[in-house]
Parts: C-alpha cells; sequence; structure tokens
C-alpha cells in the first residue's frame, strides 16, 4: 500500500503479542502467526535460574518468564510446568529438588477417611501464592501487552496427583463411586484459584496431561475427565472468558471429546494438525504441535522446517490456530533451538523454505482482505492466507496470486 | 436516606456469577443479527482484565447489573466493530464532530460508527503507554494529547477494522484531533473532510458580519445554520457514494428519532444525578452514560436499551433516596472530565460528587429538536463548545456551575493538550469572576500502572478542604 500524496510505503505497526491474542480470539487475522512455545519451567534456564527454585518463588518465577520472552519474543507467558500445584496445597507430598521441578512423592489419599479429610484448599496453602504472586507481579509490569496463561491442572490430573497415578486409574475400574469423589474433590479445588487468577488478570489453561490416551483410555476420558473439565470450562464461560485446555501425550482418540469440553482452545500434541483441524478444526482454535523432542534435539534446519510446516498446516485452520509446542519445553533445551523455532515462526513458511516472500507455491490461488491489507506489513507471508476466516471478504486471485490492485 | 457502596472487581466477579445464567446470556447487542454466540457482552470487570485493562482492578462499581452492562458495553466496543464488519455490516469512523454526523451516519442501512478519538480513554484503561508510543513514532509526541493514541490504533488495525470510511471534522475542530486524522490518512484510510465553519462572537469590527440572537443559545453569524446544513446534506451524497447506499429521507428521520429520544433519556440522567440528595449514579457511570450520545457505542438500539435500564435504576434511587455518598459532599463541576476512571472514583472517595461536566462532547448532549431532522442537528452542534470561542464556552460553563449549584470547579487537561489548555486560563477567570467559585485545574499525569499521583490527590484534598472550609464561613457571615 502507498501514501496517495507521498508514494511512500505504508508500514503497519507490529502488533504486541496481546493484541494478536485478542484478534485470533475474535476470528481476525493478526500480523502473524501468534507463537506460544510452552516455555514454562524451560524459562528459568533460559533466564539462568534454577527450575527448582521459581516454583518456591513467585518473583523468580515471575523474572525467569520475563527474561526468557525478553530472549525468545513467543507470544505469552506460560505459568509453569507443575501440575501438582493443586494436590500439593490439598496433602500431597512432592519431592523438591533445585534442578526440576517437583516429582509427586506422596499421594495424599490412602484410603476412604483420607477421602473425607480432604479440603478446598486456601489460596494460602501450599504454593498456591507463588503462583498467583508471578501471576500479579507478570500482569502488573507487561499485562498490557503480552497475555498471561497460567495452567491450573484438570479434575482428573489433579485426582490422580491426590491419589497416586496407578491407583487412580484402577479406581476408576474398581471403585468409581471413590473416583468420582476424588475428581469431585479436585473440580472444587480449581474453583477458587482459577477465580482468583482471573482476578489477578490470568488467563486460565486447564492442563490435563493424565487424561490423555497415553495414559488412560478414550472410556475413561469420557466417563471421568470429561465432565469436570466441562463444568469449569461452563464456569469459566459464564464470565465470558476464551478457555485454553491442554492435554499432551497421544489425544488422536478422544480429539471429538476433547473439543466436546467447550474448550476454545485446544493445545495439543501428537497429532497432525491436519487431522486435528480436519475433526475439530470447525469449532476449536488450535495451539500446537512442533514436538519438543524435535527442539531438544533436532538441529536447526529440520526446527526451522518442521516449525514451517506446522504454521503451514495450522493457519489453515478455520478457526484459527497458535503454533506452539505439543508440550512443554524440557528444561535443557538449547536456546538456539527456541530461536529457530521462533525465526521460522516470525518469517513464514515460504521464507523458510527458500521461497521468495509472497510466493504461494503450495497454497490456494487466492487472497483475502486482510491479506490484501497486509501487503504491506513486510510479513509477507499471511498472503498465502487460505482461510474462508470472518471479514476476508471476496477473493480475488490473479496471475502471481498476488491481490488484484 | 441510605448510603450506597460501590464494590470492587472480586465482589462483582462473585455477585455476577449469582446472577441467573439465562438472563445474562440473552444479552446481546446487534440484535437485528438475531442472537449469536460472539454478540453476549454481559460480563464482569474481571473477565476484561486478561485482555489488558489493568486498571479495572483499581476501581469501584455501581453494584446495580443494570449499571454493570453499561460498563461492558463500553469496553465490548472494539470486538463490536470488528464483528460488524465480519456480520457484513459496515464500518465508519468519525471524529471532531461530537454527536453531530452519528445520528446522520445511522441512518444508512447496515452500518455502524465508532470515534476513534475515544480511544483516548485507552491508554488510561490498560495503564499502558502501547498505543502512544506508536503515536510518537509518527510523529506525535508529548506535544499533542492523549487523543494521539487513536494513531497506534490506526497504524496497527488491531481495536478496529480498516474503516469504510472516516469522517473527519476539520476546521472549528481541535488541531490535535486535525493531526491524528492526518495521520491516519497518510496511514492509508479513506477519509471524507468536512470543513466546519467557526461559530463567531459579535464584535464590534465584524462589521460585514451580521448576528442572530437565539434564545439559551450564544449568538451566531447569521446563515451558519443554513451552512452546517448544507455540509450535512454535502455528507449524505458523499458518504452514499462511499458506501454504495443512498439514504431516504425516512431514514434519516428515523435516525435522528432515535438520538433525540436517547439524548432525553440522557438528560434525565444527569439531572437526576445533579439535584438528587444524594448521588444516585458514580461518575464514571455517568461519564459513560454522556458518551452515549454521541455515537450510542455505535449500536442504538442496545444502547437505549440499557440507557433505559440505567434510568430506571436512578429513578428508583432519587424516589427512595438512596445514592452514594453523603449529602453534605462537595459539589464539583467538571470541565473536561478525563479518560480516567481512577481519578473519578478517587474524587468520590475523597467526599466530592460530580454535578455537571463541560466538554467538547457538550455538543451531543443538546437536546434534538423536532422538525427538520437535518436542521435539528445542526442546531443542536451549534450549541457545542468546539466551534465557538474560549468566552462562549466560558458563558456555557458559568451556566452550567449556576444551574447545578456547583460549589467549586475542576479543570483537568490532558497532557499536551492544545485546544483545551489553551482554554483553560479564560475559562478559569470566567468562572472565578462570574460565577464566585474556586477553581481547581491540573494535568492530566501520563497513565501508569498504580494509584493517580500523589500530587493530585494532595491538590484535591486541600482543594476540597478549602471549599468545605468556605462552607463554614459563608455559614457563619
Ligand atoms: S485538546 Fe481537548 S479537544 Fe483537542 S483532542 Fe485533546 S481533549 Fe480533544
Amino acid at each position: 500500500m502507498r501514501d496517495e500524496l507521498t508514494g511512500n510505503r505504508i508500514i503497519r505497526d507490529e502488533m504486541t503479542p496481546l493484541e494478536r491474542f485478542s484478534l485470533l480470539l475474535i476470528d481476525e487475522q493478526p500480523d502473524r502467526v501468534l507463537t506460544v512455545p510452552l516455555v514454562t519451567a524451560h524459562a528459568a534456564t533460559a533466564a539462568g535460574l534454577r527450575p527448582g527454585d521459581c516454583v518456591r518463588d513467585g518473583a523468580l518465577m515471575a523474572r525467569a518468564q520475563i527474561e526468557a520472552q525478553e530472549l525468545y519474543g513467543h507470544d505469552a507467558y506460560t505459568l509453569f510446568s507443575d501440575v501438582g500445584i493443586l494436590a500439593e496445597a490439598m496433602g500431597s507430598t512432592y519431592h523438591h529438588a533445585p534442578d526440576a521441578i517437583p516429582i509427586l512423592d506422596r499421594p495424599v489419599v490412602r484410603d476412604l477417611a483420607d477421602l473425607a479429610r480432604l479440603r478446598v484448599p486456601e489460596l494460602s496453602a501450599g504454593r498456591l501464592p507463588v503462583y498467583l504472586e508471578a501471576t500479579e507481579i507478570l500482569h502488573r509490569s507487561r499485562g498490557d501487552r503480552i497475555p498471561v496463561f497460567c495452567f491450573v491442572p484438570a479434575p482428573f490430573t489433579t485426582a490422580a496427583a491426590l491419589r497416586g497415578v496407578e491407583d487412580f486409574l484402577v479406581d476408576t475400574i474398581t471403585d468409581p463411586d471413590l473416583a468420582d469423589q476424588l475428581l469431585l474433590a479436585a473440580e472444587r479445588a480449581a474453583v477458587p484459584l482459577l477465580d482468583e487468577l482471573v482476578l489477578r488478570g490470568a488467563l486460565p489453561v486447564l492442563v490435563d496431561p493424565l487424561a490423555s490416551a497415553s495414559v488412560a483410555s478414550p472410556a475413561t476420558y469420557r466417563r471421568y475427565a470429561l465432565p469436570g473439565t466441562k463444568r469449569l470450562i461452563d464456569r469459566l464461560h459464564r464470565l465470558d472468558l476464551d478457555v485454553t485446555l491442554h492435554v499432551c501425550g497421544e489425544v488422536a482418540p478422544i480429539l471429538e471429546d476433547l473439543a466436546a469440553t467447550g474448550a476454545d482452545l485446544l493445545s495439543f500434541d501428537q497429532v497432525p494438525i491436519a487431522a486435528a483441524r480436519e475433526s475439530i478444526g470447525d469449532r476449536v482454535r488450535l495451539v500446537g504441535n512442533v514436538s519438543p523432542q524435535i527442539l531438544l534435539r533436532g538441529d536447526r534446519e529440520e526446527i526451522r522446517a518442521v516449525t514451517a510446516a506446522a504454521v503451514r498446516e495450522g493457519t489453515r485452520n478455520p478457526k484459527g490456530f497458535v503454533l506452539s509446542t505439543g508440550c512443554e519445553l524440557p528444561i535443557r533445551t538449547a536456546k538456539e533451538s527456541v530461536l529457530a523455532f521462533m525465526e521460522a515462526a516470525q518469517r513464514g513458511p515460504a521464507a523458510m523454505e527458500g521461497r521468495p516472500p509472497g510466493d504461494r507455491a503450495g497454497s490456494p490461488a487466492a487472497s483475502c482482505r486482510i491479506c490484501e491489507r497486509r501487503e504491506d506489513s513486510e510479513r509477507q507471508y499471511y498472503r498465502e492466507c487460505p482461510h474462508d476466516h470472518p471479514g476476508s471478504g471476496p477473493r480475488i486471485p490473479n496471475d502471481e496470486g498476488r491481490p488484484a490492485q | 436516606m441510605s448510603a450506597l457502596e460501590r464494590i470492587d472487581i472480586g465482589t462483582w466477579q462473585r455477585r455476577f456469577l449469582d446472577l441467573d445464567p439465562d438472563e445474562v446470556a440473552g444479552v446481546h447487542y446487534f440484535r437485528h443479527l438475531g442472537p449469536r454466540a460472539f454478540s453476549r457482552y454481559f460480563k464482569p470487570p474481571s473477565s476484561f482484565l486478561g485482555y489488558g485493562f489493568r486498571r479495572l482492578r483499581r476501581l469501584h462499581y455501581d453494584p446495580d447489573p443494570r449499571a454493570l452492562r453499561l460498563f461492558s458495553f463500553m469496553l465490548e466496543e472494539g470486538e463490536r466493530l470488528f464483528r460488524a464488519r465480519q456480520s457484513g455490516m459496515r464500518v465508519v469512523g468519525l471524529m471532531g464532530d461530537y454527536g453531530a454526523v452519528a445520528p446522520l451516519l445511522f441512518a444508512f442501512p447496515d452500518v455502524t460508527a465508532f470515534y476513534p478519538d475515544f480511544c483516548y480513554w485507552t491508554p488510561f484503561l490498560t495503564e499502558s503507554e502501547v498505543l502512544l508510543e506508536r503515536a510518537e513514532r509518527r510523529g506525535l509526541g508529548a506535544d499533542t494529547c492523549y487523543v494521539r493514541a487513536a494513531v497506534g490504533a490506526f497504524t496497527s488495525q488491531a481495536y478496529w477494522p480498516e474503516p469504510d470510511l472516516v469522517a473527519a471534522s476539520t476546521g472549528a475542530s481541535c488541531d490535535d484531533l486535525a493531526a491524528v486524522a492526518q495521520v491516519a490518512f497518510d496511514a492509508g484510510t479513506k477519509m471524507m473532510f468536512l470543513e466546519i465553519p467557526q461559530r463567531k462572537d459579535p464584535a464590534p469590527w465584524l462589521t460585514a458580519t451580521r448576528f442572530i440572537s437565539v434564545a439559551g443559545q450564544a449568538p451566531r453569524q447569521a446563515g451558519l445554520l443554513e451552512r452546517l446544513c448544507e455540509i450535512y446534506r454535502d455528507f449524505f451524497d458523499r458518504a452514499g457514494t462511499a458506501l454504495g447506499t443512498p439514504v431516504t429521507e425516512d431514514r434519516v428521520a428515523g435516525s435522528v428519532a432515535r438520538f433525540r429520544e436517547l439524548r432525553a433519556v440522557i438528560a434525565e440522567i444527569r439531572t437526576l444525578v445533579a439535584t438528587a440528595p444524594l448521588c444516585p449514579l458514580p461518575a464514571t457511570e455517568e461519564l459513560l452514560v454522556q458518551f452515549a450520545s454521541t455515537h450510542a457505542y455505535g449500536d442504538p438500539a442496545e444502547c437505549r436499551r440499557i440507557l433505559d435500564g440505567v434510568l430506571e435504576l436512578v429513578r428508583e434511587r432519587s424516589e427512595r433516596g438512596v445514592g452514594f455518598g453523603r449529602e453534605d459532599d462537595v459539589r464539583l463541576y467538571w470541565v473536561n472530565p478525563p479518560p480516567d476512571p481512577l481519578l473519578h472514583v478517587h474524587v468520590e472517595r475523597t467526599g466530592a460528587r460530580v454535578v455537571g461536566t463541560e466538554y467538547l462532547i457538550a455538543s451531543a448532549l443538546t437536546p434534538l429538536s423536532e422538525g427538520d431532522p437535518v436542521k435539528s442537528i445542526a442546531r443542536a452542534f451549534l450549541t457545542g463548545s468546539l466551534l465557538g470561542s474560549s468566552a462562549a464556552r466560558s458563558e456555557t460553563i458559568v451556566a452550567g456551575i449556576r444551574e447545578t449549584k456547583a460549589e467549586g470547579v475542576v479543570i483537568s487537561n490532558l497532557f499536551g493538550s492544545s485546544h483545551c489548555g489553551a482554554e483553560t486560563p479564560v475559562i478559569r477567570r470566567a468562572v472565578e469572576e462570574k460565577a464566585g467559585v474556586p477553581v481547581l485545574s491540573f494535568d492530566v499525569p501520563k497513565p501508569a500502572p498504580g494509584e493517580i499521583s500523589s500530587q493530585v490527590q494532595n491538590r484535591l484534598a486541600a482543594f476540597l478542604e478549602a471549599i468545605r472550609a468556605r462552607r463554614g464561613r459563608c455559614a457563619t457571615s
């Protein structure tokens, strides 16, 4: 686009991550793909801190996130790796080591008597204050520019951490009542934490790694995990919040169930993006799913190629897409690898595949009004936008695949 | 008399979850599109925090859902514009006219309007300089008022969709607004400029100009009304071409009639707020009511429903003698009330109530007369402050102070504001001389996280103290 009077090229301003995210949520196209690798505890490494220290100190946890974001330039803070926070606040004990995130040591529920003693934890219990403080600091310091995603374990994952994963899975078969009561306690425990996080400016992400098909059967997911997760999401929807659900591991057999929770964004792991798009992409914004193993072990070229492919597939999702990793980054992921991932995300697939910017090879020959408007933005790859997204207006293909003038 | 308490954001969140979910879910904007999942907008302030509206954490709110609905309607306006575009409506920006063009524009079918200028609320509501930094990079720095925030919104295209058209009033307007309009134009926005003539005051040296007097209004040049009407009729032609739809006389009459009724509702709310022994609506909510007069937040039908609810609430409270604060709160008249709700809340917390306001949207608050709709719009616009002299504006303010029995006047300017800043000394002098009430003027500090500046707090406290002391002196003398 050129200024009619001066002929100067008009350059749009780059959006902030929060602006990008806000547009995505209203079915609009941001200036580039929203990129949120699950940095979580790796943030500590990126900031030269120890994860074990960060999970005990809200200020450190926030500092790790801020420094990691400044280093990588990703589009949201992600607090944090530790899916046992509610169970720990309810009495399960965790082993803490300086260089690792806490590991479940002794589940609190051994028998029915233990179950009867379970209470909704105060917000001062366990390490909940650490999360609340970190959220508050991030929102206060950068919450006008960067979304603060806070991970809260979904009921199934908390129940497993209250009882021990194996025992809980056995309960689902041998003692469904006990399993139901555990789930209910876990669900109730999540409510005040979610409410308080919202009040501190967080955008809630429900995480349910232990409910994936790698751990539990699809039938178990439907019977035990889905209802409580759905109720929590319904509750957040009453506040008109957009909720992300993250389930890592194998999720192909439960994709429809994950969509049935009502989650607005689904962060998923081991399913090809195209398959997720085909099955639920008309209802849910997809968040994924470059394998963290690629970032851990792959070389720069491989990371860039895989990331570019994910962008290519993901940006075709009708409800929108957030480029992410399928699961959280391993703590020891090299910084250069994360930077290669970010570079691929920001330059777009065409550039990554060695084609000139704006080249649409492999894309439907189409443009949309938003792509046309973005032509000046120097982020050329949205000219590949193949979406039939609302607001895209009439498509005006021409020979070069460029918007008609 | 009994006092109501404002509630904090956490309390609103809890209470909101106790509201009937079906009732909440039934509240939609753009109802002509049918209820859509996206058009639900009624939510507590906490729902906006994660999306950057950080100031909301520090505020205190009217505890009634009818007032909250207004708040959420306003905060949802940005999304509403994108949804309008997605639903096939045309999106038109209006700049610098305040209340004149919007009722005319809404006569076009499938259109919505917004004021980019009102983006000056955003840095305060978000406690953020993102938009101001962008404006600075485009050459509009601290010597332009915070209305420059609109530049950052134009250039990022993250706050509203690219408008189908922006109709910007220039001429007798503010040069800060003109600067913003220019940057929007340079950024490729499709603009239409309306050259607004100045309303002059009679002066001995204006021998060639004939002036006329109209009851209750400042004198003006003969023919000015007709000139404005011509401009607006021309607007219909040009906008019709730009939007690809002509407009009919019936639709114009219908749209102006709707705004006439809307302004009548707003006028009644304002009167009750000024006259009830206890203030029946907090200052921020009342300001939001006033801003509705300009463009009905882009959805006149829903805006009317909301304002009817607020009017009902204010009437109920007035009849029952229920309200905020105390009967002996200091009665303040606020010139250029700032777009910082924390400042409003602070003023009320320190024992004052706002009984009247005057600012550049005043022309949108003027009642619309019956008869020729275009003339009625033009007539109301001619009463505004922006196109007239500072002396005429001072007269309006003095009249407002007398009418509302205000005990003190606060003039707050945004840093860098040229028009408002330049008028302050003139207004101050007129108020002190003619209304005989004390004046406090200050610049509104740059938006920043945290409480408002201690300097402003101290000056306000001292000012209110002086007014109370004055009361004592008046009583003894
Ligand atoms: S100086 Fe006053 S009139 Fe001009 S843009 Fe600022 S607030 Fe509006």
